[in-house]
């Protein structure tokens, strides 16, 4: 209770200092004569990128977040534990081979998958299913490999996204899925402790709904904010040129679509733009954004215990890097 | 005030805010300068659950339930992105975009694309009138279709260096800004200096394509105002 409440008053400090701090700013300006410039420096073009960079992710996340969020609200209120123990076996394997094809039953973009895999763990489905449906099903469903294959006109891309992503989601369900769902999930007691049997079934659905958007909402403006930082200041050009070689260019590929936060959807065009690098560098691009971008990441550690989403990103980094590497070096993928 | 008190008051409000921005992008079409059409279904599915979530908050404020700093907190997280819009008024991406993320001047597409550009194309009295995207497709896949030919074209001004050229901008997106693509095509225009970055400009001229590159040698130029739909697709 202590520490709770130091925290509470750090960050009403922290409140305060920022009110306080813009409230200077506004006077110094106000007393220098420059208010009215100040036009300026929001017509700045860095801080225009920024913020076009920043809504666009907003504008493309949040309409899938509250997907999401209403897809986690009716399976809540019309899905029993039992059916979904009936659907996914126990086997580990079994488990995480049906949630990693799960995308194409709700082909939901990567910020919408979040609030369905919180309800589905909440749910009982097996941990190793459900970490696999969370990786995999903004690449493997039917409109990513579509427009895969409108991007490079190539079958053999669209099948190294596909086989790629599928393995590394298996992999990683089973190699980290715990036994209990209390391991993965973060308890948000606020949420747990409302009895919502009273109301109406439409009052009940949106109201978990609701939960879902406001612990997650937040959290992709923070995640967003990072990418689009990055995403203004950083030169996509710095990375391809480090890229020239077959090792380097898929570790370089990984951390810029990990810095980009492109949507699943896109991001095959922008992989077929970097002309000069190597396909299988192209395929990990593709794979390694929708799994681990920054704005998904901070989203991750809002519903995930922080043990569990550090494991689920360091396997599935170093995984995605073997499987580039070895992919590298087979001739004709 | 014990509104103000209230932690429900704040998720109304939440919910209402983003209810209202994303009905006053669809309704303006503002939302195509973040967002390719493409996203529209989406937005209206977004505007829809968002107006049962204010629905479902404005029912909840009657309980009362007294707001913490964390809550306080995620409440300014959410109106960040707001407020920021609201005073930078973005209209379309800037130049600096294009040179932070590489202009590119060479463009390959399919067969199937490239016949469909090529039914698109429309005239403006002697002129072909052209996106930046057709011409780098031309040049690359079909350059008798507009080498030597008179063209008109629209795109953004970067001044750059040399002298008597300009680079001409347009940003081709795939889903989102995030995405975009900066093409690029260089002018030789001799009244330079009467151009300023960021300008939009209609380019008339004619196309010389000089080993694989690209160049317009501008007739005319006429300063226009931003296209309501600023990007290719």
């Amino acid at each position: 209770m202590k520490t709770q409440k130091r925290k509470e008053e750090n960050l009403k400090k922290i409140l305060i200092f920022l009110g306080v701090f813009l409230f200077f700013i506004i006077i110094n300006l106000w007393q220098s004569g420059t208010l009215s410039e100040i036009n300026k420096i929001f017509q700045n073009p860095k801080l225009q990128v920024f913020v076009i960079i920043l809504f666009a992710i907003l504008i493309e996340g949040f309409p899938f977040i509250l997907i999401g969020s209403f897809i986690s609200g009716l399976i809540e209120v019309f899905v029993s534990e039992e059916k979904f123990k009936k659907f996914f076996p126990e086997n580990r394997f079994l488990s995480a081979f049906i949630g990693s094809f799960l995308g194409f039953l709700f082909p939901v973009c990567s910020c919408g998958e979040i609030p369905v895999t919180r309800r589905l763990i909440k749910k009982g489905v097996p941990p190793a299913g459900s970490i696999s449906y969370l990786l995999a099903t903004a690449i493997i469903n039917p409109i990513t490999l579509f427009s895969t294959y409108l991007a490079f006109s190539s079958i053999k891309m669209v099948f190294g996204r596909f086989l790629i992503a599928f393995i590394c989601s298996v992999f990683v369900g089973i190699l980290i899925a715990p036994k209990e769902k209390d391991e993965i999930l973060k308890k948000y007691e606020k949420e747990e402790h409302e009895n919502l049997k009273h109301i109406p079934k439409f009052q009940e659905i949106f109201t978990h709904a609701l939960h879902d958007f406001l612990i997650m909402g937040k959290y992709l403006i923070i995640g967003a904010t990072l990418a689009s930082l990055f995403s203004t200041l950083i030169s996509r050009d710095f990375f391809l040129m480090i890229g020239r070689n077959k090792i380097i260019s898929i570790l370089s590929m990984q951390i810029l679509s990990i810095l980009l936060s492109l949507c699943s959807y896109a991001d095959a065009f922008v992989a077929s733009s970097f002309t000069y690098m190597s396909s299988m560098s192209k395929i990990i691009f593709m794979i390694s954004g929708p799994m681990m971008s920054i704005s998904l990441m901070i989203v991750y550690f809002a519903v995930f215990k922080e043990k569990f989403v550090k494991k689920l990103l360091i396997s599935v980094f170093l995984t995605l890097f073997v499987l580039g590497v070895v992919g590298s070096f087979i001739k004709g993928i | 005030m014990k509104i103000f008190k209230n932690k429900e008051f704040y998720n109304f409000l939440i919910c209402f805010l983003y209810f209202v921005s994303f009905l006053v992008l669809s309704l303006t079409g503002n939302y195509r300068i973040f967002v390719k059409k493409f996203y529209f279904p989406y937005i209206l599915t977004g505007i829809v659950i968002l107006s049962c979530l204010c629905f479902v908050t404005s029912k909840r404020i009657k309980i009362f339930k007294e707001i913490d700093v964390y809550e306080i907190f995620s409440f300014v997280i959410f109106l960040f992105p707001l407020i920021l819009v609201c005073l930078t008024r973005p209209s379309n991406l800037p130049t600096y975009a294009a040179l932070k993320r590489g202009i590119q001047t060479e463009l390959s597409i399919s067969e199937s694309i490239l016949r469909s550009l090529q039914e698109k194309i429309e005239t403006e009295g002697k002129y072909k009138k052209l996106t930046i995207k057709q011409i780098l497709t031309f040049a690359k896949s079909k350059p008798e279709e507009i080498n030597e030919k008179d063209i008109v074209v629209e795109g953004i001004v970067f001044k750059g260096e040399e002298k008597d050229k300009f680079t001409l901008i347009r940003f081709l997106v795939i889903c989102c800004a995030a995405d975009a693509t900066p093409l690029g095509i260089e002018v030789k225009y001799e009244k330079k200096e009467e151009l300023r970055n960021e300008e939009w400009v209609k380019v008339k001229g004619k196309v010389k394509i000089e080993q694989g590159k690209v160049l317009i040698y501008a007739d005319e130029i006429e300063k226009i105002s931003s296209p309501s739909d600023p990007y290719l697709y």
